[in-house]
């Protein structure tokens, strides 16, 4: 089933590059940190959608995007979070479920690909994989940081387009030092195998996983079309 | 200096409401009317929030049409339950703003 937000998306991605690079820079700015907020999906591409036509509307008649829009975008950013409609909890669920099988099937088939594993499976047939205690513990810690990477990003958009010096030092410290500890757990507390498992087994039950988050995902969405 | 916003934001609501129950329109056209009526400083941005709250209180309704400007407009009709709402802020309106002129009409005695 076609994921109907998927298609206004990439719309909306087709009108964006019809602005001017300062709008455009505006605009991106303004979704990624609408992103960082609990609105729903639907909602922020709609929003997109509408605020893009503004900016384009503003070009046409050689006026600014701030003459519409006012000079403080990330106020009107936070007005917008404040009135539109908020994720349901079914909706939140099925975000973060989609970001563990994703970013955990991500991880596994790296795993799988880049240890003795993928080597086994053509030499001798053999597609048993060892689970350890140092995948288990890393693949946790790749999707957390991922996860806060994202949202540190997403909040502070204006301030990183700002070149905010305090904003871009936390991030590097912080993202430096994430990844440090990711590695030293990986090298130094992950060789003990907790248990050995065929390789097929883990990924078709994330695949399966994923299917299933996906057709409820876009079941979901195409029924915010039909209700609009 | 006194805090306008709060007073501008359900002030605002009601004659919004008011333009879209006269004709089906789009956000521009709204600032337009608005500013033709002596709001000053009011800009699409500053009244994009309040249509975004109107439509998911349900007093009114958007749909996207085709915009001789670019990218499709979305237009925005009241619903019942803005009619309704409309109706309580004129009363509502009525009834303070005699109060407010009189209370202003004072003077120090």
């Amino acid at each position: 089933m076609a994921n109907r937000l998927e298609k206004l998306r990439k719309e909306n991605n087709v009108q964006d590059k019809q602005l001017s690079k300062e709008n455009n820079v505006i605009m991106t700015d303004m979704v990624c940190y609408l992103r960082s907020s609990d609105l729903c999906e639907y909602d922020i591409e709609i929003i997109r959608k509408e605020l893009t036509g503004m900016a384009m509307e503003a070009q046409l008649r050689n006026e600014k995007f701030n003459d519409v829009a006012g000079d403080d975008y990330k106020a009107l950013c936070d007005e917008l979070m404040k009135n539109g409609r908020q994720k349901t909890l079914y909706e939140k669920a099925l975000e973060i479920l989609y970001v563990l099988i994703y970013g955990i099937g991500t991880l596994y088939l790296i795993e799988i690909l880049f240890s003795s594993t993928i080597i086994n499976i053509f030499k001798s047939g053999q597609f048993s994989i060892s689970i350890t205690s140092g995948f288990l513990v890393s693949t946790f810690f790749t999707v957390v940081i991922a996860v806060s990477v994202y949202n540190y990003f997403t909040k502070n958009s204006f301030e990183f387009s700002n070149h905010n010096r305090k904003t871009q030092i936390i991030f590097i410290i912080g993202f430096s030092a994430a990844w440090t500890a990711l590695l030293l757990i990986k090298v130094f507390v992950g060789k003990t195998v907790l248990w050995s498992v065929n390789c097929l087994y883990p990924t078709l039950f994330l695949a399966i996983a994923f299917v299933l988050i996906k057709t409820l995902d876009d079941q979901h969405v195409n029924s915010l079309f039909k209700n609009k | 200096m006194f805090d306008k916003s709060q007073l501008m934001r359900g002030t605002l609501e009601g004659c919004i409401l008011k333009i879209i129950s006269l004709e089906v329109t789009y956000g521009y056209e709204i600032m337009i009317k608005l500013t033709g009526y002596g709001f000053a400083d009011i800009r699409e941005g500053t009244i994009y929030p309040l249509l975004v709250r109107l439509e998911k209180k349900d007093l009114i309704y958007a749909e996207f049409r085709p915009s001789p400007l670019g990218p499709s407009r979305k237009y925005y009709f009241i619903t019942k339950s803005g009619i309704e709402a409309l109706n309580s802020f004129e009363a509502y309106w009525k009834s303070i703003s005699v109060a407010v002129s009189k209370i202003l009409s004072l003077e120090v005695e």
